[in-house]
């Protein structure tokens, strides 16, 4: 997401009205990640092993958000994991930095864990809401937004488990102060 | 990019700010504004717009009001008490991270000349975007009553000298004279946008229209003025005056400019695209000057404590520029403009101003009214002032060019040659929906 539109959404908004409020910022990143399919993880993984899939994808956050200050981040997500064969349990966590390198190393804004899976299941997941107060993270112009399914399966090896796991719902509600100058 | 950014911005706050900047003038007298806005006599708006008013006897306009007021800025004590370093205070500039965009033209909109009282509260309401990849929401709440529906803008002739000699009424003189008038419209997609909070839909433009328009030049003018009927204590009064229009400069400009959003808004690298197109069209000074004819009529009664008056300036003043070069402004990466044509003939126009006044004086009792268009809608003013003793004591009411009510009272004390005044003055000078209250002094020599 290049978003430069950010700024001048932000920076409009406030000037025209916001005075002293704040801009709250409610964010679909979804929307982002589903046309280039990153909102999937697909597993195969061998039966009796713990491994993780990861995606990730950089997001450009608007400049006036480097001069204001972020009172609070709030992401709730909801997920799917369609699993097609093979048992285990699968962690998704959510994971916000502001280098790719860092992405994955620091703790995660968010995460769920499907529950023990066998065969063919679907099993919805939601997870909690995660809120940051006083975040400097989003102060940023740059930021990375990473996935990670978490897979331990049951073993056998020879008996991989098979499947998907799909986000359903991701958003950001971000709220800042207007000093977007 | 910020710097665009920062200029949609601005033009947002010119949306929602520059009608009331005109709405009501400025003022410096506390008498005035005590009564509304009110204008008595021979001051002011009245011998500017009425030319028979020239002809009107000075006594028969004394009435209390003194020769001379001199304004007590106790407003720009506060702002520089608020504001000590103003050149390297943050909130005034742009590019600093404080920079405070609703102070800075709430500041332009209502020169801190007098004492605010009471601040017009600037919504605080929070400002709330739906973003997604395909999708764009802003809701502006309380704030979005801001955004203005119709054109608005700022604008207005002035006469800035007219030197000159009169004989027996007859009055030639050569009159220094200015138009200006600004004018910014929201297109309706746009309009949509903040003011509805529609959602924003891709490929499509959100522009805002700008006209803008600057000239000035001299007129040779020959005027009368006299009592046509009655006498120093009831009479008829009539004056006109021709001018020939020479312009020695203008300029005119037609704008469009917003941004076009993209075929998925969010979809690409650049989801809003700038774009500006219009034509601009000026007469430099050293050109071939426009010429044109116009006139001035007024009328005035006076009749005992009654005095009426009307008069309208500028009528069928339009000049014609022979020698006009117009160039397109367009959008490539920056504003471009490039010629289109040289050496065409195009016109102006000057705008038809009127007063209309009508005053009662009774005892030590002033009422009066007032109807003034100076070419870009009409304010009414209603006031008075009643004289007891030493103390006067002054109310009014106004309908400004937004069409909303404001309120003025005051009142003052005379000692001798010297007096001092003070009146308060609802305003809506500010980029809010609510009034602001003003408290003006001046120092009066009678």
């Amino acid at each position: 997401m290049r978003a430069k539109w950010l700024v001048m959404t932000l920076l409009a908004g406030a000037v025209v009205g916001c005075g002293r409020g704040h801009a709250v910022l409610n964010v679909d990143l979804l929307s982002f990640l589903r046309p280039s399919g990153d909102d999937s993880i697909a597993y195969n993984v061998p039966g009796g092993v713990t491994a993780d899939t990861t995606i990730s994808q950089q997001f450009t956050l608007p400049g006036g958000l480097a001069n204001s200050v972020v009172d609070s981040v709030l992401i709730r997500g909801a997920a799917e994991l369609a699993n097609r064969s093979g048992g285990g349990t699968v962690t998704l966590k959510i994971y916000f930095a502001k280098t790719q390198s860092a992405l994955f190393s620091g703790a995660a804004y968010d995460s769920a864990s499907s529950g023990h899976v066998t065969g063919l299941q679907t099993v919805p997941f939601v997870l909690p809401d995660s809120v940051s107060l006083n975040d400097t993270l989003f102060n940023t112009r740059s930021l990375w937004l990473g996935l990670r399914a978490s897979i331990t399966t049951d073993p056998p090896l020879l008996t991989p488990m098979v499947g998907t796991v799909r986000l359903t719902q991701l958003q950001a509600h971000i709220v800042v102060s207007d000093k977007l100058f | 990019m910020r710097t665009s950014v920062i200029g949609i911005g601005l033009v947002a706050l010119v949306v929602g700010a520059t009608a009331p900047a005109a709405a009501q003038g400025l003022i410096f007298d506390a008498r005035r504004i005590g009564m509304g806005g009110l204008t008595l006599g021979r001051s002011a708006s009245l011998v500017r717009y009425n030319p028979a008013y020239r002809a009107v006897p000075e006594a028969a306009d004394r009435r209390g009001r003194p020769r001379v007021t001199i304004p007590i800025p106790l407003g720009i004590i506060q702002f520089l008490h608020d504001h000590p370093h103003l050149s390297t205070d943050p909130a005034f500039h742009p590019d600093s991270a404080g920079f405070n965009p609703i102070l800075a033209v709430n500041t332009l909109l209502n020169l801190p000349v007098y004492l605010e009282v009471k601040k017009a509260p600037t919504p605080t309401n929070d400002v709330v975007f739906a973003i997604g990849r395909n999708e764009l929401r802003v809701n502006l709440g309380a704030a979005a009553q801001l955004v203005p529906e119709d054109q608005f803008g700022f604008g207005g002739s002035s006469r800035l000298l007219d030197p000159g000699f009169a004989i027996k009424g007859v009055r030639v003189s050569v009159l220094g004279w200015l138009h200006y008038d600004l004018g910014i419209q929201l297109g309706d997609t746009l309009l949509r946008f903040l003011r509805d909070s529609f959602p924003a839909t891709d490929s499509t433009g959100y522009s805002v229209l700008g006209s803008g328009i600057a000239e000035g030049g001299l007129a040779p003018t020959i005027s009368y003025a006299g009592r046509v009927a009655g006498d120093s204590s009831t009479g008829l009064y009539l004056g006109g005056a021709l001018h020939y229009y020479f312009g020695a400069a203008y300029l005119r400009s037609n704008v469009t400019a917003g941004f076009r959003t993209d075929s998925v808004i969010f979809g690409g690298t650049n989801p809003a695209t700038p774009f500006d197109s219009g034509l601009t069209s000026y007469s430099k000074a050293g050109n071939s000057p426009g010429h044109g004819v116009g006139g001035d009529v007024g009328i005035a009664w006076i009749s005992g404590p009654i005095e009426l008056g009307v008069g309208v300036n500028d009528i069928g003043a339009t000049l014609t520029w022979s020698d006009t070069r117009q160039d397109s402004v367009f959008y490539r990466d920056s504003s471009f403009s490039k010629p289109f044509k040289s050496h065409v003939s195009t016109k102006t126009k000057l705008p038809v101003s009127y007063v209309a006044n009508v005053t009662y004086t009774v005892g030590k009792t002033t009422l009066g009214a007032d109807v003034l268009n100076a070419g870009r809608g009409a304010t009414v003013h209603v006031g008075g002032e009643q004289r007891l003793g030493l103390i006067a004591v002054r109310g009014g009411v106004a309908r400004d060019q937004r069409k909303r009510i404001e309120f003025g009272f005051g009142g003052g004390v005379r000692l001798g040659a010297l007096g001092l005044d003070v009146g308060f003055w609802t305003h809506t000078n500010s980029l809010s929906n609510e009034r602001g209250v003003t408290m003006a002094t001046s120092f009066s020599i009678y």
